[in-house]
């Protein structure tokens, strides 16, 4: 049985990865061998420290939860000094969520990556939590193309663009990414949602709205997914609500190359691990010798 | 860290809207220690984060959680019978510091609410290690007291509540401040969990009266194990994980809003 497919020329071996925001290593790694991922996608990391937002951050609703913690990270230099060194203990690819408030915070993350010992750039153009950069980027086709280009310029690691699913046409933002130069798209990032405290008659979030994620969501990803696939020839890292094996095999008959676990991961810490059993049973089960063989196969 | 599917050996309500379940999970009550908490899992699968629990003691296999019934998690909990299962993990968090207690004069273990039990199992623990420290629990209530033994068995019980019900009226920062009035000074640790306006207004006379003072604080939680970092907590070294770095912080480090 084959699991290892190739995305943007690197080898990974199997489609697992984490979705940013959802996972840490250190955190993680109590709970399992991060060796098992293809590759490890980490929280987004921009040229400073973060704060984040005010709490409450956290609200769980039907299937799914709201966040708004708002990108709250250590800032590149601190990362690379700490949080790298411990990731490289592990036989996995790294693939690195970039975030900014402005195209020059963006570059000036990439610019301190250039030399670092990591496999690709994930854009994060589609942060729904910050005021500034996140999905004001990621909703506007031009803005798109003129950040995606701006960074591609200075990246050394392929590229890949992640976009919001809060926009009218994916479609549209998808081809934006891919003519500023993206080698890669990831998608879907989490839904703008809200929920009210009925009791206290006010919104559960400090930020009122938040990131919408969990199994609730995964029809709409695989559908944008589905829809992006058949339109815009790049390699897709799918991902939203993947819970189970067959979720993942769905998401990558939709089209995609690699999938990310995220909100699966913080209810269960080792998700990724029973999700590759899974997909390794459903493989067995479906007569699939290779992984790369169901691969959109949805017409 | 211990991920389990445990039995419930007990369960029952203790007061109004609060229960204690009794778990069989051997390793993770051999390990737990004061001050630490638990991420119990709903059965029910719309509901994907898991709840945090404080311990309120371990003996042997068993491992005792106080909860209150806040909402659809704890009341899916609260209707388990014995014998069913429920998935656990834990322990999670650092707990108190158990050796800076062991060299104070006396300890003061201050609680409210919720924030009662888990001071239980650190009683417990400190009288384990070190049988003649001086012990004053100091509770706080809305009214009459809900729980009381077995704190007497650790040394003074200083019951406040707003309604004056248990015999003092006012809150535990007053009734710490009438304790301190009336003993000779002396080096005082001080590991409080409560509700956040309690443990500031503690914090605020820590100085005065020479309190080394140590807060568990308590935040709606995502992942509960360092991960989502949605429960952030301000400290002097900048933001901290209450889940993963806390819930125990020192009164020196953390910062109110």
């Amino acid at each position: 049985m084959n699991l290892q497919v190739n995305f943007c020329g690197i080898d990974m071996k199997n489609p697992l990865t984490t979705a940013s925001g959802t996972f840490n290593p250190e955190a993680h790694a109590a709970f399992y061998d991060l060796s098992v991922l293809g590759a490890a996608t980490v929280k987004g990391i921009a040229d400073v420290a973060w704060e984040g937002n005010p709490t409450p951050r956290i609200a769980e609703t039907y299937g799914g939860m709201l966040n708004s913690v708002g990108l709250q990270n250590p800032g590149v230099d601190a990362w690379l000094e700490k949080d790298l060194p411990f990731l490289k203990q592990y036989d996995t690819r790294i693939i690195v969520n970039v975030a900014g408030h402005t195209i020059e915070e963006y570059t000036a993350v990439v610019e301190k990556l250039q030399d670092a010992p990591i496999d690709l750039l994930e854009l994060n153009i589609s942060c729904p939590n910050v005021s500034a950069g996140g999905v004001t980027f990621g909703t506007d086709p031009d803005m798109v193309r003129k950040v995606v280009s701006a960074v591609k310029d200075k990246a050394r690691q392929p590229l890949i663009v992640k976009l919001t699913p809060n926009v009218t046409d994916i479609v549209e933002i998808a081809r934006a990414a891919r003519d500023g130069g993206a080698d890669a798209l990831s998608l879907i990032n989490t839904l703008l949602g809200m929920k009210i405290d009925v009791y206290r008659r006010r919104p559960v979030l400090a930020r009122k709205v938040g990131g919408f994620s969990g199994p609730a969501i995964k029809p709409v990803a695989v559908r944008m997914v589905y829809q992006v696939a058949k339109a815009v020839d790049l390699p897709i890292i799918g991902m939203g609500g993947v819970m189970t094996g067959e979720d993942v095999a769905e998401f990558i008959m939709a089209g995609a190359s690699m999938v990310a676990v995220g909100t699966a991961a913080l209810s269960d810490p080792m998700a990724p691990v029973r999700i590759l059993n899974e997909l390794k049973e459903f493989m067995e089960k479906t007569g699939v010798k290779d992984i790369n063989e169901i691969r959109g196969i949805i017409d | 860290m211990i991920e389990t599917i445990s039995t419930i050996l007990k369960q029952e309500k203790i007061a109004d809207g609060i229960w204690r379940m009794d778990l069989c999970a051997p390793e993770i009550a051999a390990a737990v220690e004061p001050g630490q908490f638990v991420d119990l899992y709903c059965r029910d699968k719309s509901r994907l984060l898991p709840r945090p629990i404080s311990v309120y003691d371990a003996e042997g296999d068993t491992l005792s959680l106080i909860y209150a019934v806040v909402g659809k998690g704890t009341e899916e909990f609260a209707a388990y019978q014995a014998g069913e299962q429920v998935r656990v993990t834990g322990p999670l968090g650092h707990g108190f510091p158990i050796e800076e207690a062991l060299k104070a004069e006396e300890v003061l273990l201050v609680g409210g609410g919720l924030g009662i039990p888990p001071l239980q199992f650190t009683a417990k623990m400190l009288k384990n290690r070190k049988p003649e420290l001086s012990i004053t629990s100091v509770l706080g209530f809305r009214s009459m007291p809900w729980i009381q033994e077995p704190f007497p068995s650790y040394g003074a019980v200083l019951n406040a509540s707003d309604d004056g019900a248990c015999g003092f009226k006012g809150n535990v920062v007053d009734r710490l401040k009438d304790h301190f009035s009336r003993t000779p000074a002396c080096k005082r640790v001080l590991f409080a969990c409560g509700p956040i306006p309690m443990m500031k207004a503690i914090q605020q006379i820590q100085e005065e009266y020479g309190l080394e003072c140590w807060f568990s604080l308590e935040e709606r939680m995502g992942c509960g194990f360092g991960a989502c970092y949605g429960c952030p907590a301000q400290t002097t070294e900048g933001l901290k994980r209450v889940c993963k770095d806390g819930p125990v912080f020192s009164g020196k480090e953390v910062i109110f809003s």
